[in-house]
């Protein structure tokens, strides 16, 4: 074989392992078709973002082709012509690339050239289109006349009202007259299209409680070639709204579901989450998607049972309350423009006989008044059309909002402090060599006086402030915590200016803190480790450890921005260890107006301990 | 005076608890601070507390001890308290006295109001017991074990030894500290000066540094520092009972822990095992 074939070979077998890796997947989609007057539906057994839709036949004839948007769905209707009796492939190209196939046939006859369908009360899906209304409530009937054929017909429509049902209302274009007690509504319309509807919606008053009235619609049609009749009927019963009542319950209430109310093994039942996207779960690849005021945050599944004979129609409604007040969460309110403004979900259901039927309703989060904790679930049914509520049962649903940043940051104090202490253990006495004995001793007894006059006034000051200042105590406590400290901080470095000194005090400080206060908790391991390092960055850069300088007043005035840049972080950083840690809360400006303060604590005991260490340096050393 | 003796270890060795290796009270109490983090039970909270104040008492303490671990436990309770009281950010929260009005010049619409809320006095009261607890028993540890012993423990834990001598140094020099700083405070208080400036911090480190002087020439001479080997007088060795101890507490910890730590990698999307649920389920409840 020769050079060029061989060449060929290889493209043909690279194309084919392309096409093989990078061409469209076959993926298994499950599904059915079905066929009505106007195409196809694809219902999908779950939501699939699919972005086209190819109709063919079994020859491979192309029949239709629907372009879809983006989105997930999980009905697609197809516009088509069908012929009965064939076998026709739906092929979905997928949004990720793949594409799968569904295979239907269509019914074996065409459908009615006419229908009718009579829905009374509209809303209700049983099958004579009947069900049980409250008494002297008003329901709506429906009637839908479809053409299904290709020319056009001449329908005379007759609504016979009888006497338990009063009409509240003529519509327009039908003509009433009275007969034996029962009501006749005539009109006439021609259907010169196919499928052209004609709808006509009666207002209709129930009448006492325990009377049965039969709705029935008949239709007259003429095509010019044959006449031919079609009738349709529902059987509307009235009862008292408490016998209504009486016989709905709410069965179970389930929170979080997904869209179509299937429950998440992994969820935790009761437990919504709120994830904002964070650097955190980027990192580990976690799905959180971002969350839109406007898009359902999680649903809740409501399942209602009938233990009635009859099939009823009612509104569920589901209302997240706080469980305090027992008033609409603020949390969970819908957006105004939805749901006609109520704050709440709703959704109506028809609930058939000795049946039970499930209701899904969304859950919106307003991210802008956004609390996390416990709530309420209320779900309320009430007969449709009937404001009473008949069940309610409530279910606890506690939103945890997670956010990652405390908990990042306490993760990196961790890492630091890890880090600290595994470099100080493996270098051990050579990274203390550098110091002689009397720089070891010096910063021991420096260490001794921040205990004294910071630690020892700071421990017993601080709660004492808490309870005289409230939130306002850090105003007063600051300054032991922060300028005596930085003081004491910065004349160290004046008198012994070496990178390690300051956290080698820091160190002893901490070592008397546990032995004398007990005071060995992760927090203020983390939170000494932190201090120790930034105070060494801090210092190192502004030349304070770099050997002895004179103090000008744009040195100290650098000294003491950086040594306040650095409490801001230590104090921010702190906050979050509290919070991740100790699972404590506090507000936003709180936080904000302590490490405000306390820069100008610390940028003010900066500028001291600058002044205090240059006296020393001129007084007490050698 | 202060008596600065009554504050620190007592020298008792009447109980059990005195006469415990050090390295097992550190790190029993270094493993309490890891386990703490992950508990969210009240229950269990208050059952550490409970231990540490049960140690108080068998430890035979002072009276004046036992007042101040249950004095810190109170202030440190009030002081969780009032400030979850103040910014308890969860539902439902029921506010029960209003502290600034959102109403209120400047500081209302900078706070948007503050509130005591009553569910917040719980969550603080809740929350103050992981700090009451583990102060309560920092302070066993500290009040039963000399500071010669803890610090000897500490060195047994790889702490280098001249951290050890500065630590040391540290703590024999806090009453002589105290001492000075209350006479340089005295001295200003004759002269018609403050309690507390940052003057008095002057005399008080000049002498602080003419003191290392002399010290580090008696320690040097001494031989601190000159051979790269240090033995001690006393040597440590843990006990069967110790051992023990150590050993099933750090497990029991440890299957704690990682129950609780499955679970929040559960809670925060990272990682995810249908088998592992009945364990989420015991650290959501129990822990």
């Amino acid at each position: 074989m020769g050079r060029g074939k061989w060449l060929l070979l290889l493209i043909i077998f690279i194309a084919a392992g392309g096409w093989f890796i990078l061409g469209g997947e076959e993926q298994g989609v499950e599904g059915n078709v079905r066929f009505g007057r106007q195409g196809a539906d694809i219902c999908l057994a779950e939501p699939q973002a699919v972005s086209r839709v190819a109709v063919s036949g079994e020859g491979g004839q192309p029949f239709a082709v629907a372009v879809l948007g983006p989105g997930v769905r999980q009905k697609i209707p197809i516009f088509m012509n069908w012929e009965p009796g064939r076998k026709y492939y739906f092929t979905m190209t997928l949004a990720d690339g793949g594409s799968a196939v569904l295979a239907a046939q269509s019914p074996d006859e065409r459908l009615d050239r006419v229908s009718l369908k009579l829905r009374a009360p509209y809303g209700l899906s049983g099958k004579d289109g009947g069900g049980v209304v409250p008494e002297d409530s008003v329901l709506t009937a429906d009637v839908l006349v479809t053409n299904n054929a290709e020319q056009p017909v001449e329908a005379t429509l007759v609504i016979a009202v009888p006497a338990g049902l009063e009409v509240v209302a003529v519509p327009d274009g039908l003509r009433a007259e009275r007969s034996d007690g029962t009501l006749l509504l005539t009109g006439r319309r021609r259907l010169s299209a196919r499928n052209e509807l004609w709808n006509e919606q009666l207002q209709l008053r129930a009448g006492k409680a325990g009377t049965n009235a039969v709705l029935q619609a008949s239709l007259v049609l003429d095509d010019g070639r044959s006449h031919w009749r079609q009738a349709s009927q529902a059987t509307i019963q009235t009862a008292t709204t408490a016998a209504i009542g009486g016989k709905i319950r709410i069965a179970a209430v389930e929170a979080p579901v997904d869209s179509i109310g299937r429950v998440d093994p992994k969820a935790q039942s009761g437990v919504l989450v709120y994830a904002p996207p964070s650097l955190l779960s980027n990192i580990w690849g976690a799905q959180t998607g971002g969350r839109l005021d406007d898009e359902p945050f999680a649903y809740a599944r409501v399942t209602i049972s009938n233990d009635g004979d009859e099939q009823v129609l009612v509104l569920v409604a589901g209302k997240v309350v706080d469980p305090a007040t027992g008033e609409l969460a603020a949390t969970y309110r819908v957006p105004p423009h939805k749901n006609d403004g109520k704050g709440y979900s709703y959704d109506v259901a028809a609930v058939g006989p000795r049946g039970s039927t499930s209701v899904i309703l969304p859950l919106y989060l307003n991210e802008n008044s956004l609390l996390a904790g416990n709530y309420v679930f209320r779900a309320e049914t009430a007969i449709f059309g009937v404001s009473q509520v008949l069940a309610g049962a409530d279910r606890q649903v506690q939103l945890v909002a997670r956010s990652d940043r405390p908990l990042l940051i306490t993760l990196l104090m961790a890492l630091i402090a890890l880090v600290g202490t595994g470099w100080l253990m493996w270098r051990q006495e050579a990274a203390l060599a550098r110091f002689s004995t009397k720089e070891l001793v010096i910063i021991s007894l420096f260490g001794t006086v921040t205990f004294v006059t910071v630690n020892m006034p700071q421990t017993i000051l601080w709660d004492i402030a808490h309870v005289v200042f409230g939130p306002f105590s850090f105003l007063f406590t600051g300054f032991f915590g922060q300028t005596v400290l930085y003081a004491l901080i910065v004349s160290l470095a004046a008198v012994l200016p070496r990178p390690g000194a300051i956290t080698l005090m820091i160190v002893v400080r901490m070592i008397l803190n546990g032995f004398i206060f007990g005071h060995f908790t992760p927090v203020q391991i983390l939170s000494y480790a932190m201090l120790a390092v930034c105070l060494e960055g801090a210092l190192y850069l502004t030349g304070a450890t770099r050997g002895p300088r004179k103090d000008g007043l744009g040195r100290v005035a650098l000294l003491a921005l950086a040594c306040g840049l650095v409490d801001v972080v230590t104090t921010y950083m702190n906050f979050m260890a509290y919070m991740t840690l100790y699972r404590l809360y506090y507000a936003d400006w709180y936080i904000g107006a302590v490490i405000a303060a306390g820069f100008v604590y610390t940028a003010a005991g900066a500028a001291i301990g600058c002044r205090l260490g240059g006296t020393l340096r001129r007084t007490a050393t050698d | 005076m202060l008596n600065w003796q009554e504050f620190t270890y007592s020298g008792a060795e009447a109980t059990a608890i005195f006469r415990l290796d050090p390295r097992v009270k550190i790190l029993m109490l270094v493993i309490t601070g890891l386990f703490i983090i992950f508990l969210d039970n009240p229950w269990l909270l208050a059952a550490l507390l409970a231990v540490g104040l049960a140690g108080v008492f068998a430890a035979r303490l002072t009276l004046l001890k036992v007042k101040i671990v249950l004095a810190v436990i109170a202030i440190g309770l009030w002081g969780a308290v009032f400030s979850q009281a103040l910014f308890y950010e969860q539902m439902p929260r029921t506010a029960v006295l209003t502290v600034i009005s959102p109403q209120t010049p400047l500081l209302g619409p900078l706070t948007g109001g503050l509130y005591v809320y009553q569910e917040g006095i719980v969550h603080g009261l809740r929350q103050g017991l992981r700090m009451a607890a583990m102060t309560t028993l920092g302070l066993l540890v500290c009040w039963t074990t000399d500071s010669r012993l803890l610090l000897l423990g500490l060195v047994r834990l790889r702490l280098p030894y001249s951290l050890a001598f500065m630590a040391v140094t540290a703590v024999r020099f806090i009453p002589i500290l105290l001492q000075e700083t209350l006479q340089v405070i005295a001295a200003s208080r004759l002269r018609g000066g403050r309690r507390f400036s940052m003057q008095t911090l002057l005399p008080i480190l000049g002498n602080c540094l003419r003191r290392a002087g002399t010290l580090a020439v008696a320690v040097e001479s001494r031989a601190f520092r000159a051979f790269g080997e240090r033995t001690y007088l006393e040597e440590l060795r843990f006990n069967a009972a110790e051992k023990l101890l150590l050993a099933g507490y750090l497990l029991l910890v440890a299957a704690a822990v990682v129950s609780k730590a499955s679970y929040l990698g559960y809670q925060y999307g990272l990682f995810y095992h249908s088998a592992l649920r009945p364990l989420y389920e015991f650290a959501r409840t129990c822990l």
